[in-house]
């Protein structure tokens, strides 16, 4: 079966609008711009969760609004991206920025996230693995956070820079 | 009139080899030694101070033994029962706990001049509440505690010779802490009472052993000295077992079965400066020379190394004497050791405590294994060390959210408050103890080695995915703070990984 990322990329190539709706659903709560629905409903299939719908809704818009003709590079997860941000951009503010967002609650998250996402225009982004850190965004365990505060900080700190991720981070 | 003869009388708590219990008097004790487990009672501070008691009584009864042969042939024919009996029969009056010429371990001519001067018991029982001292659950009322059975007083009072602490004025001078109080004892424990003696019954020169005689065969000091606050050096170990660390008086109330009161002041000061207690290990200390080792915050295994002969001779003359006389005899060699003490602080008791380590069967050879299990202790000191820099940037980072370095002593405060290094210490403490016992002669210190470091590295990285586990769930902060600070446990681990990969024997190639 192939990601909700390359679903997007296939719709993207057949179809011009498709990411000028998606990128105006980011301004909804997810899931409650209607355009939006035969982009990516077809890949729910029927999905009930309202907590995954809303997250592959965010997802969408994110890659729209980040999506650039002719991108280079290796996609990159979103903590990595932040660190080489903070590190070519030499602001402070991005750790404050990034903190914040790893504090967010769900009704945070999609206001804080199209912000930083805005931030890293010129980095490629994993959105495969953004949306499978959103998917357990709740978790008891803040899996999620910190595996991405382990992203940005162990490319922040060159002194931290051996294989820092455990077995059980990996397989999120 | 006397009363209650410590030769007869039923006084010294012991466990049978089949497993039962009784009080014994002393003649009993050592006589029947080889049927005795060993001594046992609540207060470690007890055990140990009857075990230098009836050590104190033997290198008198037997005159020796003066030298390693005398000793290995004690070792090897066993106690003289005939040599004993005389003994305690020609000593036999000066072992009264009540007495009006003698009292057994006590002064005399010593009586507060204002009924309001005596004490009640507890003045002397460690273990329970004192007037500086409280302990928590000990209810008994320090003013009015009743009358306490004789034989329990007896052993108190040998315990409170061999452990007073100084600090506070008496009816005399300034107390004095006695000559050993604050070290840790150690007694290495033979198959039954009999071997446990023996084995710590270090030779003493013939000509120190002449002269050493124990307080019940000294004259009595005289009161004015005592008033003045005497001094003298210690003649030799058998002193140093029965100091006179403080002046007491049992008051006879009724048959001498029963103490509720007694007088308590300053007794004698050792001035001898340097003397070498059997019982005890020492280290160099750059400023202060030879000092012994003592209980201290951290656990004593980690300190266990310096328990261990080698050629600096700081180790417990009991264990090297253990160990030259068991090497002939490899049935006999002591088993397990035990290590009694208390700590003290400023001449309160912090706290009173026994441990028990298996002793390492390769003592007996000639293996440097002092040196090997300083290597291992080292080694799980340099691995906490990593941990201990992961929670100081852990602490500082949830302290200042990057903003300001913090103070100093917040940060160390809020590392001693994390259960982290705790959890390290006491998990390995166990692993130790297993690690002693698997010290054959026949085991090659590269696979214990090997072994032991597979518990460090197993305990350094459950410690931190412990304290990884209770932080994740914080907020982006301690997140931050923890991802931060992590860097020196997984370098430690790396290094870890690489030295066990050394160690363990390679898988063949099929």
């Amino acid at each position: 079966m192939s990601t909700f990322i390359e679903w997007l990329e296939n719709l993207n190539e057949k179809d011009t609008k498709v990411r000028a709706v998606l990128r105006r659903s980011l301004a909804f709560d997810p899931g409650a711009f209607v355009p939006a629905y035969p982009y990516v409903e077809p890949f729910l299939k029927g999905e009930d969760n309202s907590w995954r719908r809303g997250m592959l809704y965010l997802v969408a818009g994110l890659w729209a609004a980040h999506w650039l003709q002719g991108r280079q590079g290796a996609p990159m997860p979103i903590g990595r991206a932040c660190a080489a941000y903070q590190a070519a951009s030499n602001s402070a503010s991005t750790e404050r920025r990034f903190i914040t967002l790893l504090d967010s609650d769900g009704d945070q998250l999609p206001h804080r996230l199209r912000q930083i996402i805005g931030l890293l225009k010129e980095y490629a982004i994993d959105f495969e693995a953004l949306l499978q850190g959103l998917l357990y965004w709740n978790d008891d365990r803040k899996r999620t956070q910190n595996s991405w505060a382990r992203d940005f900080y162990r490319h922040l700190n060159t002194e931290t820079e051996e294989q820092l991720t455990t077995q059980e981070e990996v397989s999120l | 009139m006397s009363q209650f003869n410590l030769i007869d009388e039923k006084w010294i708590p012991v466990r049978f080899s089949d497993g039962s219990r009784d009080e014994l008097g002393i003649r009993d004790t050592l006589l029947r030694s080889k049927e005795i487990a060993a001594i046992e009672d609540p207060s470690p501070l007890v055990v140990v101070a009857l075990h230098r008691f009836l050590l104190a009584l033997l290198y008198r009864a037997l005159e020796g033994p003066t030298d390693i042969e005398q000793a290995k042939a004690l070792f090897r024919d066993g106690l003289p029962s005939e040599k004993i009996t005389a003994y305690l029969e020609k000593w036999q009056d000066r072992f009264w706990l009540f007495d009006e010429g003698y009292p057994f371990y006590q002064v005399s001519a010593y009586e507060p001049q204002e009924k309001k001067e005596w004490k009640s018991w507890p003045a002397i029982a460690a273990e329970h509440n004192a007037n500086n001292a409280k302990v928590l659950f000990d209810h008994i009322e320090i003013a009015a505690a009743g009358p306490t059975p004789s034989r329990m007083a007896a052993r108190w009072l040998v315990a409170c010779q061999t452990f007073a602490l100084g600090g506070g004025n008496s009816d005399f001078v300034y107390t004095k802490t006695a000559p050993s109080a604050t070290a840790a004892m150690v007694l290495p424990l033979g198959i039954h009472l009999h071997d446990t003696l023996l084995v710590s019954l270090v030779p003493e020169n013939k000509e120190v052993l002449a002269d050493d005689r124990p307080i019940w065969e000294q004259e009595p000091v005289p009161l004015a000295s005592l008033k003045n606050g005497i001094a003298r050096p210690a003649m030799g170990v058998v002193d140093l077992y029965t100091w006179l660390a403080r002046s007491i008086t049992f008051h006879l109330d009724g048959n001498g079965e029963t103490l509720s009161e007694l007088a308590f002041a300053s007794g004698v000061e050792c001035s001898s400066e340097g003397y070498i207690d059997p019982m005890l290990g020492y280290r160099i200390d750059d400023k202060w020379g030879r000092l012994p080792i003592q209980f201290r915050h951290r656990g004593l295994w980690r300190d266990f190394d310096s328990l261990l002969p080698d050629d600096s001779h700081l180790a417990p003359k009991v264990i090297e004497h253990a160990s030259v006389l068991s090497r002939s005899n490899r049935d006999r060699i002591p088993r397990s050791v035990l290590v009694l003490g208390q700590a003290n602080n400023k001449a309160k008791i912090e706290y009173w405590r026994m441990e028990r380590f298996a002793l390492p069967e390769a003592l007996t050879g000639d293996r440097f294994i002092r040196t090997e299990i300083r290597q291992l202790l080292k080694e799980a000191e340099d691995a906490q060390k990593s941990l201990w820099l992961a929670c100081r940037s852990y602490a500082r980072d949830i302290l200042s959210r990057g903003e300001r370095e913090p103070d100093k002593k917040d940060i160390k405060a809020f590392v001693e408050q994390m259960p982290v290094n705790s959890w390290y210490w006491s998990t390995l403490e166990s692993r130790f103890h297993d690690i002693l016992r698997e010290y054959t002669l026949e085991r090659d210190f590269e696979d214990i080695r090997c072994q032991w470091l597979e518990s460090v590295r197993g305990t350094l990285k459950k410690a931190w995915g412990q304290h990884r586990a209770s932080v994740s769930m914080g907020d982006a902060w301690a997140i931050r703070a923890l991802v931060k600070a992590e860097g020196p446990v997984l370098r430690k681990l790396k290094e870890l990984n690489d030295e066990i990969a050394k160690l363990e024997p390679r898988k063949e190639v099929l």
